[in-house]
Order: structure tokens, then sequence, then C-alpha cells
């Protein structure tokens, strides 16, 4: 009911001004947050295929896309997460209200990100089963949180 | 071996064929139109040596693991929602009162192949015996062998919070005439026998009719129908071809749960990854990307 009357508002607003339309008040930070993410996913993609043998193992490439992961995972993102950004509330986002109401556990994986990413930038570099080794506990910190509060993008 | 499936399995198939003149009628008047399954006296009939280790990998790969958990494993409790209702996993460990302690294995091939209890009654398809219905004698009694060596739980079994009509095991019995069928993938093709009926990847993957029914015309086509938000994608092979799908990616997926793009899957496809597919071979998840992609 909410997200039906916000919309109407939208379309009413858009007829009027007949300029950019907003999609919700919280394009910024949605944008901010996608595109954090596809930092952590760009990188871990290039690991994942060294990783998975889709790609040969190159020690460079594997700590530089390691070290760039382990820099994001420390960055401080607590901005890109306004309350009411979920997707029940606005547009564009795939991030489940269920995030707000559990915030602890988010911090802890955000947590957990920054440590297990830490690890791989340290040992990404010394061979294909030191990188094989420390991608799952990354790979999980991303699987847990997804699991939880995102939705599938469709 | 794929043929024996029991008295059941071939009277109720029997019917099934007997009742495509009047199978709406068979819905409304199921219970007497029925007569009631009889205990099928042996299923699993010839001597097997269980390998209880190969039964933990299957007890991971086939999901009873992710679903019959919540606090103690294999205990139960576990809430599914539902277009019909909440259910609640039951208790499958060894205890006698609360679990399966006092069953014998024909009562549990019975269980998980047929969806019928040692009462005669029927379990409703959230339990995916529909696609068990294949799994091999030998599976079967793997993972019976290895529920005995697992610890015991007195946690008890809630109840099922169904409206009516849904509360209603009997009409179970239409639902199966109409929907129960028996089809039986080769064990040998190893990689279709783990998706369809191990794994049962469409359970998810393949969209329902609304009777809850998997569409079999729409294998693997997608449902953005489940629970919680969860929209399993099409998994089809020319549409996994086509948005550049390789069998490196699948093994990838299968063992780390990571996408081509470097993005993880989350919802209930981490259950399978991680309980599932993450407990195969390596050997077995290469089958499994192959036969996903019609290689
Ligand atoms: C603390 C929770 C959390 C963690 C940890 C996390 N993600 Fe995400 N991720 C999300 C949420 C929520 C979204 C949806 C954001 C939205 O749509 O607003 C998302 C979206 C994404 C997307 C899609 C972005 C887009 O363009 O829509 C990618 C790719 C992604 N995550 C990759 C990763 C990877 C790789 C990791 C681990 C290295 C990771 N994520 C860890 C919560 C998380
Ligand atoms: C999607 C969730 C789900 C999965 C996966 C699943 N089960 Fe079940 N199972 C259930 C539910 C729910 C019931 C209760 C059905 C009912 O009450 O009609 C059940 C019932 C049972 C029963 C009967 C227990 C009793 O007390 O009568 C057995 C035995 C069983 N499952 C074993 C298994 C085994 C073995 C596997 C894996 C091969 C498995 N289940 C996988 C949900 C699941
Ligand atoms: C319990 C339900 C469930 C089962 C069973 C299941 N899946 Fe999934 N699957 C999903 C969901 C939900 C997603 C979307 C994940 C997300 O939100 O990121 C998914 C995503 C996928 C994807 C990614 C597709 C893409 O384009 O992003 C593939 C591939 C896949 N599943 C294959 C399989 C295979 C193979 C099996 C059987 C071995 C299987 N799934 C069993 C629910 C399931």
């Amino acid at each position: 009911m909410i997200k039906f009357k916000k919309t109407a508002i939208l379309c009413v607003s858009a007829l009027m001004f007949s300029g950019a339309i907003a999609a919700g008040d919280f394009d910024k930070e949605i944008d901010g947050r996608q595109s954090y993410m596809g930092v952590l996913g760009y990188n871990m993609g290039i690991l994942g295929a060294m990783a998975g043998e889709k790609m040969p193992y190159d020690a460079d490439l594997a700590s530089a896309a390691a070290r760039n992961l382990a820099l994001a995972a420390a960055m401080n993102n607590g901005s890109m997460w306004p309350q009411g950004s979920d997707m029940d509330s606005t547009e564009g986002t795939w991030a489940k209200a269920d995030l707000w109401q559990n915030f602890p556990i988010v911090m802890d994986q955000l947590g957990n990100l920054k440590t297990y990413s830490e690890a791989l930038a340290t040992n990404a570099g010394n061979g294909l089963s030191s990188l094989q080794a420390g991608m799952k506990g990354v790979g999980d910190s991303c699987k847990e949180c997804h699991k939880r509060f995102r939705a599938k993008k469709n | 071996m794929s043929g024996r499936a029991g008295v059941v399995t071939r009277g109720a198939l029997m019917m099934l064929k007997k009742a495509s003149m009047g199978m709406f009628i068979a819905i409304v008047i199921g219970s007497m139109w029925l007569i009631m399954p009889p205990r099928a006296a042996s299923i699993i009939t010839a001597e097997r040596i269980p390998n209880a280790d190969s039964g933990h990998i299957l007890l991971q790969a086939g999901g009873c693991f992710a679903c019959h958990t919540d606090t103690d494993d294999y205990a139960g409790g576990l809430r599914l929602d539902s277009p019909f209702g909440d259910f609640y996993s039951p208790n499958i460990t060894m205890n006698t009162t609360q679990g399966i302690g006092g069953w014998s294995l024909n009562d549990f091939a019975l269980a998980v192949r047929q969806g019928i209890s040692p009462e005669g009654t029927f379990y409703y398809p959230v339990m995916p015996f529909t696609a068990y219905q294949g799994m091999t004698d030998q599976d079967i009694a793997d993972m019976w062998a290895a529920l005995q060596q697992l610890p015991n739980s007195d946690q008890s079994n809630i109840a099922h919070d169904l409206p009516f009509p849904f509360n209603q095991r009997l009409l179970l019995k239409g639902w199966r005439l109409l929907f129960f069928k028996q089809d039986r993938v080769d064990p040998e093709q190893r990689g279709a026998y783990l998706a369809e009926h191990v794994l049962h990847c469409a359970e998810c993957h393949t969209p329902r009719n609304r009777l809850g029914a998997l569409i079999a015309s729409k294998h693997f086509a997608g449902n953005d129908q489940l629970p919680d938000d969860n929209a399993a994608p099409d998994i089809r092979s020319h549409v996994l071809k086509d948005n550049g799908w390789v069998a490196a990616d699948l093994k990838y997926l299968f063992a780390e749960g990571m996408l081509p793009n470097g993005d993880y899957v989350g919802g209930t496809m981490v259950e399978v990854t991680d309980y599932g597919t993450a407990a195969l071979s390596s050997e077995d998840r290469a089958l499994l990307a192959d036969y996903l992609l019609g290689n």
C-alpha cells in the first residue's frame, strides 16, 4: 500500500516537472553500494577464475586483485545503507528490509569480510593452492550476507 | 534395479492410467476411491552392503541435512513457508520416540521414495519424494546406514500450520494420482541422476501450477514464486550458454557458490551450494555441469 502511494506520488511529480524522473530518495546511496559491490565482484571474478582453473594462475594478478579486495573491504561504507533504502520502500535495489533489522549481524559479516580479505591479500600470490584455500572464507562472507539480506535481481 | 519400485508404485501407476477419464472426480472422492495402500512388505529386497560414508554425502547433497536441521542436526523443526501454509520438518534422528529410530530400512525407503509413512498416511510433497522416487536401493540403504551413526535428538516435532483444506492429508491421494509421476533416470547417467533425483534442482528451478505441482514442459525454466523473495533463474542449457556459462563456471559455482562475474549467490541457493554440491566429489560436480549444459 505504502509502496503504491509512493509510486503514485512519483508519477504525479514526474508529470508536473517532466524533467529528471527520480526513482527514489536514495539513488546516490543505492548506486554507491551497488558500485561498491561491483568492485568486490570484479576482483573476486578474477580470483575465482584462477581458483576454478578457468584461467591460468598468475601470482602478480592474483596479489593485485586480492589487495584491491582487502582495500575495498576495509572501506567505511556505512553511509551507503540509509534507513528506508530497502527494496520494500524504494525502487532499484535488491537489499531486503531485514538487513536494517539485523545491523549487528551485518556488521559482523562486514568484519568477517575484512578479516578474510586481508588474509587473502597476504596469501593469494603464494601459489594456486594458497589462493584456493583463501577463497573460502571471503566467499562465505559474501554468501552469508546475500543469503539473508539480498534478493535475486530479475 | 530401476524396476524395483514396489507394489504401491505399480498400483498407483495403474490407477493413474485408469484415472485419466475421471481425474477431477478422483480428487473429490479420492479418499473413497483408493483403498488404503498396503504396507509394502519389502521394497528393498536384495542383500546390500551399505556404505555409510557415501550415505553421509547423499544426506548432504540431497538437502536432507539443510531441510531437516534447525538447531540440532537432523532433529527437524525448520519452518518452511509455502503458499499452502507453514510446514515444519520432522525429526529424522534415530530417537525412538521423537525420531525414526523404530523404523526399518523399508519404512525409510517407503517414506523417502514414495512419500508414505509406516502407518500408510501420505506425506506432503514439500518433502521432495517426487524427486527421490528415482534414488537407487543402494543409495537409500547408504543414507539409512549414515543416519544410524549420527547422534539422536529427543526434540519433538512441531505440527504444520496449514489452513483448511490443505490440512487434510486425505486430499493428497488425489494430488498423487494427478501429479506423482515415477520417471526414473538411469543411475548410470550420473549427472542427470544427481540433478533430478538427489539434488532435485527442478524443485526450485521449475515453475509450479496452482496445486503446487511442477510444470514438466517448463523444466528448469525458472521460478520467481519461491518463499522469502527467492527467485530461481532459468537454467535451461540454451539460456546458460547464451549467458556465457561454461563448464568451469558451473563447477566453481558448485564448489564455492560464485557466479562467473564474481558475484556470489544468495537466497536458498546458498544451501544448495554449501551443503549440497560442495559435498560432492569434483568428478560429480563436473558431471553435473555437463548435464546442465547438455554436453
Ligand atoms: C553485509 C552484507 C554483504 C556482504 C558481506 C557482501 N554483499 Fe554483495 N550485496 C549485498 C546487498 C544487500 C546487495 C544488494 C544491493 C542493492 O541492490 O542495493 C549486494 C549486491 C551485490 C552485487 C550486485 C551489485 C549490483 O550491481 O546490483 C554484487 C556483484 C555483489 N554484491 C558482490 C559481493 C561480493 C563479491 C562479496 C564478497 C566479497 C559481497 N558482495 C559481500 C550485501 C552484501
Ligand atoms: C524441502 C525440505 C525437505 C527436504 C530437502 C527433505 N525433507 Fe524429509 N521431510 C520434510 C518435511 C516437511 C516432512 C514432513 C512431511 C509431512 O508431514 O507430510 C518430511 C518428512 C520426512 C520423513 C518422515 C519422518 C516422519 O517422522 O514421518 C523422512 C524419513 C524424511 N523426511 C527423510 C528425508 C531424507 C532422507 C531426505 C533427503 C534425501 C529429506 N527428507 C529431504 C522436508 C524435507
Ligand atoms: C532450494 C531451492 C533451489 C534448489 C534446490 C536449487 N536452486 Fe539453483 N538457485 C536457487 C535460487 C533462489 C537462485 C538465485 C540465487 C540468488 O538469489 O542469488 C539459484 C541460482 C542458481 C544458478 C545461478 C543462475 C544465474 O543465472 O545466476 C544456477 C546455475 C543454479 N541455481 C543451478 C542449480 C542447480 C544445478 C541445482 C541442482 C543441483 C540447483 N540450482 C538447485 C534456488 C535453488
